[in-house]
């Protein structure tokens, strides 16, 4: 697939791998934000994503650069738990592979509180998220509260 | 299980204020600060608001075949209340005829591009002939707002605003119903295919830049989450050219077809019960849409210019009326106890941004940011010009001039590679 139209000149890290087919509609939603490290694999598997792994202050940093533009940072905890995902990029990511069973909850929220079309507040059961929108630039993040290691600020130290 | 919800923001629905208790009294309640930023309004400082709202400094409203009415109000019924938000009508034409609906409470939106209208008011009986993909099938459309996503099908309409015609230009048409949602459409988020989960009868995005989604889905690599050509129930990803992408319709008026200008009366910094406003087509074309000493600024491919706040260099800032609040990041600014995001400083905090286009052009732009637990006591104004939010995702290079910036001032949308008194657009001037 080819990137020339990435319009926010993300390149692909061709050195790590980057592996088969977006498998599209009809896959089991594999948890992701809540699951283990392992589920990363598989979501950078499905989403024909090159991964890229950093150690942070509390954990690790796995990237995944989709062939859309997008790319998603998936948080580790020290336990062994992603605890966060954050996105930035020209299309909204596939939030059904990356949010795993908390999808349902932002699948079936209530339209309130409002705030136009480009922007998005969810608190739901163990789960916050927050985007922002508009033509070309998508950006967000989901945390699952419980997870998080202490002492990390979500808001301040996540990117 | 449902989303922790805060009572305060039912606000159109009088009975559930008063059985959540906030409160409720006539009188507007003052901010802390004085809102020496803000604009002077004609209609001084507190006491309701006559119904429609104030208009322009010398008291008359623009007229003209170019002039659509804007208002801002509670929103329809049925869609659960809305505040910063502006509504147009819009008329529905079967091409070449005279059959044709006209549906209120359309939001405006400069954040998007193209006419969106919910296939739930529209009369049965009343069939806007659908366009086929490149495949021979019936084109059906995934459009993905942040906060969630319209399901739909492509139709072809002649739509009237005002005195203004575009004929025969693609809508979507949205409707849950509409063959069988597909996945990669769905897994982008929540789906908002009603009255209630929308908002609005519709949308009409007039952002700058024309068509909605652009080379991104005319690729003939075909990307999820855009068209898709329909076989029955079953519809699969498809290219479609620019040309044939659901776009703002006003490219294609037959006249004032280079851009708009939305202009909203001052009020004052409490709000305003409702607030009428107009959508003026045309930029430079006729006597009521002249630019005046308006600054241009240009902007990219993306509506994007330059703020400059705070000593931060925020390069991918945009105006934004489809956005019901100034929304920006400021750690000094303490946020509502609620978790909402919105601001509430003990009083209102009074600020300077400077703005500068992609051709250099700067403006200075003061603002206010109100509590908005404050503003939102008196549980009836649907109009604030000082109603702001953090911006709220790991971004922070964005500062969105949402509906609050249109209020008391008038506004240019200066539409992509048309030509204007002011220069070649994308560009926003005021």
């Amino acid at each position: 697939m080819g990137n020339a139209r990435v319009p926010l000149g993300r390149v692909l890290a061709t050195t790590t791998v980057a592996l088969g087919c977006w498998l599209g509609g009809g896959h089991d939603a594999h948890a992701t934000l809540g699951s283990d490290v392992a589920s990363v694999a598989v979501n950078q598997q499905r989403l024909g994503a090159a991964r890229q792994v950093q150690k942070v202050a509390s954990g690790e940093r796995h990237e995944l650069r989709l062939p859309s533009g997008v790319v998603v940072h998936e948080y580790v905890s020290p336990a062994g738990a992603v605890y966060a995902i954050t996105w930035s990029g020209p299309r909204p990511p596939d939030l059904r592979e990356l949010l795993g069973p908390y999808f349902a909850q932002l699948a079936r929220r209530d339209s309130y509180p409002r705030n136009g079309h480009h922007h998005m507040t969810m608190t739901g059961s163990d789960l916050e998220i927050r985007s922002s929108g508009h033509r070309g630039s998508f950006a967000g993040r989901a945390w699952v509260p419980s997870l998080v290691p202490s002492g990390v600020d979500v808001g301040a130290s996540l990117d | 299980m449902t989303p922790k919800r805060t009572s305060w923001w039912l606000l159109a629905i009088p009975i559930v204020v008063l059985a959540c208790g906030s409160s409720n009294s006539a009188g507007k309640q003052s901010p802390g600060g004085d809102a020496g930023s803000s604009e002077e309004g004609g209609a001084g400082e507190g006491g309701a608001l006559e119904e429609g709202g104030m208009t322009g400094g010398d008291g008359s409203s623009p007229s003209g075949n170019n002039v659509a009415p804007l208002v801002v109000d509670n929103g329809p019924a049925g869609a659960g209340g809305s505040v910063d938000v502006s509504f147009i009508s819009v008329t529905l034409c079967i091409p070449g005829t005279t059959t044709c609906q006209t549906i209120d409470h359309v939001s405006v939106d400069t954040g998007s591009s193209g006419l969106r209208i919910l296939a739930s008011e529209l009369p049965s009986g009343f069939t806007l002939p659908q366009p086929n993909a490149t495949t021979g099938s019936p084109l059906g459309e995934c459009f993905t707002f942040d906060d969630g996503f319209t399901w739909g099908s492509v139709r072809s309409a002649d739509v009237k605003i005002a005195g203004e015609i575009a004929a025969k230009i693609p809508l979507q048409l949205i409707d849950p119903n509409y063959a069988t949602v597909p996945s990669d459409c769905s897994s982008t988020g929540s789906p908002e295919n009603t009255l209630a989960d929308f908002g609005a009868k519709g949308i009409i995005g007039i952002n700058q830049i024309i068509p909605d989604c652009g080379s991104y889905c005319a690729d003939t690599t075909v990307q999820p989450g855009g068209y898709y050509s329909c076989t029955g129930t079953t519809c699969a990803d498809v290219a479609v050219a620019i040309s044939a992408q659901v776009s703002n319709p006003i490219a294609f008026f037959a006249s004032d077809s280079n851009g708009a200008v939305l202009e909203f009366p001052a009020i004052p910094a409490t709000g305003a019960k409702t607030l009428a406003g107009s959508l003026i087509f045309g930029i430079g074309t006729a006597s009521n849409n002249a630019l005046g000493s308006a600054s241009v600024q240009t902007v990219d491919e993306y509506g994007n210019f330059t703020t400059i706040f705070n000593g931060q260099t925020l390069t991918t800032s945009y105006i934004d009326s489809g956005t019901n609040s100034l929304s920006f990041n400021d750690s000094a600014i303490a946020q509502c106890s609620d978790g909402s995001g919105y601001f509430c400083p003990t009083s209102t905090v009074n600020l300077t941004a400077e703005n500068k286009g992609l051709n250099g052009v700067t403006a200075m732009v003061s603002f206010s940011v109100a509590n908005t637990d404050t503003l939102f006591g008196n549980g009836s104004d649907t109009a604030f010009d000082d109603l702001a939010t953090v911006y709220g995702t790991s971004d922070s290079t964005t500062f969105a001039w949402g509906f609050p910036f249109f209020i008391g001032r008038n506004v240019y949308i200066g539409l992509d590679g048309a030509m204007t008194t002011g220069g070649k657009g994308p560009y926003v001037a005021y």
